[in-house]
């Protein structure tokens, strides 16, 4: 009785493990090829139809170039949202679709950026690159994985920005280095981001040191 | 045997499940403050005194909290700051207040930044910077014709064609406006041995040959003239007198608290070198040949 019980239990909860890990990296039998950029393309035989799944977290090789292509791509919508921040209010403007496409669909973190954006630009202040030609540069330093479909990682962000009013003043210059604690989450194969809070640099090498 | 393979099995599945589950990171509070790069810099955690959420900053959390402290050195005045810290140096004239990357658990930082306070003189600073680059090269007419020579004791006449008149232009900033006003000077320097730089009046002076005799018109006052008295091109002397034409932008400044001052004139200058002749009059029964 004990023992059908038991085996019971491992039934339903196999079963359960089963329905939960669709698109993780335990997806069985399909033959898997690494693409150069860290995504992996899986062909199901049983179907003959072909899909992009990116690495889980858990494999953290295989996931940082991924996860840094994701913030490199953060990197240039973010400066291309803030040479006008005014773009921000109009979310059908090609700067902020490209920039909630990052994100995980509906995104209210990425709202409330974007409301904040747009107030910056209420407020006349614009951001341009400043000497070393680039807004900011992200490289994604550690990465540590909530589960296949979740991770956490630090970012370090070398920055050197311009505030100018609407003129072309420079009101404000900005340089070196700051981090970001970044959540991403692995959606339908695809790594997205869902959040980046503001970090202590004490990951990033000091300035100046080759990366 | 059978048993014992599927106790283990299950062991392994509850492990992964557990993993799965507490490790995974809390879903987010909401964002109150973002950084301009888009970093949440305060999370409104909806449940106080539950676990902290992954990554999440601000105070709220107990976390590692990174504000600009400002600072009481002058960076500027260390030439490595620009290369080292990718620093724009700021506009010429503006105080600033430089400030450092700080985290509360004291890690070392390496970021800085300056931030222009909004005084009048600074805002006067920056309209002052945007006037000058109204101001133009001088572009010169003259009679004679630039480039050619012109006769001793005959003037010379001096216009400036993109004369700018007074240029005034505003900035703004926490409810403070200043205005900067800037009033061109024109100047004409024949650069004649012992000659003097001739104060000319508004945009100069353009030859009217339907006009007054020439010398009535030279001499009129603020007239941008000058009849050269050494002709060029002999022992001791050029081939040319290296003339220029400047204009001098004086600039003041009043803000709307109605405080106002100066600020550095701005001076653009084109050369007018000028070839001088001298023209022999030969008096015959009368009449000149």
């Amino acid at each position: 009785m004990t023992t059908h019980r038991v085996l019971g239990l491992l039934l339903v909860v196999a079963l359960a493990v089963g329905a939960c890990s669709g698109g993780d990296d335990d997806d069985a039998s399909p033959t898997t090829t690494r693409a150069g950029s860290g995504s992996t393309t899986t062909t199901t035989e049983a179907t003959t139809s072909t899909s992009t799944t990116q690495p889980p977290a858990t494999d953290t090789a295989a996931v940082t170039p991924v996860l840094q292509d994701l913030m490199g791509r953060y990197d240039d919508a973010v400066a291309a949202i803030l040479a006008d921040p005014r773009v921000a209010s109009n979310r059908e403007s090609p700067e902020v679709t490209a920039y909630l496409a990052l994100f995980t669909d509906g995104s209210s973190f990425a709202d409330g950026a974007l409301t904040n954006w747009a107030r910056e630009g209420e407020a006349g202040r614009f951001y341009r690159p400043g000497p070393a030609g680039k807004l900011t540069s992200s490289t994604v330093m550690s990465v540590t994985p909530d589960s296949g479909d979740e991770a956490t990682f630090a970012v370090c962000a070398q920055n050197s920005i311009e505030i100018t009013d609407a003129d072309g003043n420079v009101l404000e210059s900005q340089g070196g280095q700051t981090a970001a604690s970044v959540v991403a989450l692995r959606v339908d194969g695809t790594w997205l981001l869902r959040d980046l809070t503001q970090a202590s640099a004490s990951e990033c090498p000091p300035q100046g040191e080759d990366e | 045997m059978r048993f014992a393979r599927a106790t283990t099995a299950f062991l392994v599945v509850a492990g992964v499940l557990h993993m799965a589950g507490p490790a995974r990171a809390s879903e987010p509070g909401q964002c109150v403050n973002y950084s301009p790069l888009g970093y949440c810099i305060d999370w409104d955690v909806p449940t106080p005194g539950g676990p902290p959420r992954n990554g999440g900053g601000g105070q709220s959390t107990g976390e590692v909290v990174c504000y600009w402290v400002t600072i009481p050195d002058d960076l500027s005045q260390d030439p490595t700051i620009w290369f080292d810290f990718d620093l724009t140096p700021p506009p010429e004239g503006v105080t600033v207040v430089w400030q450092s990357w700080e985290c509360s658990d004291g890690s070392a930082t390496f970021a800085f930044r300056w931030v222009m306070p909004a005084t009048p003189a600074n805002l006067a600073a920056l309209a002052r910077g945007q006037i000058v680059g109204m101001m133009p090269q001088p572009a010169v007419s003259s009679s004679p014709p630039v480039g050619t020579a012109s006769i001793v004791e005959v003037p010379v006449f001096v216009e400036v064609t993109n004369w700018t008149g007074v240029i005034t232009d505003s900035a703004c900033a926490g409810g403070l406006c200043v205005t900067v006003t800037a009033t061109p000077q024109l100047t004409f320097t024949p650069a004649e041995t012992a000659s003097s730089p001739v104060t000319c009046a508004g945009a100069g002076t353009r030859y009217d040959p339907d006009g007054a005799p020439i010398d009535e018109q030279a001499s009129a006052e603020g007239a941008c003239a000058y009849a050269y008295l050494l002709r060029t091109g002999v022992e001791g002397r050029p081939t040319e007198w290296p003339g220029s034409v400047s204009v001098t932008w004086a600039i003041s400044w009043t803000a709307s608290t109605g405080a106002s001052g100066s600020l550095p004139a701005v001076t653009r200058t084109t050369s007018l070198p000028r070839a001088v002749r001298e023209v022999q009059t030969v008096v015959v029964r009368g009449e000149t040949a």
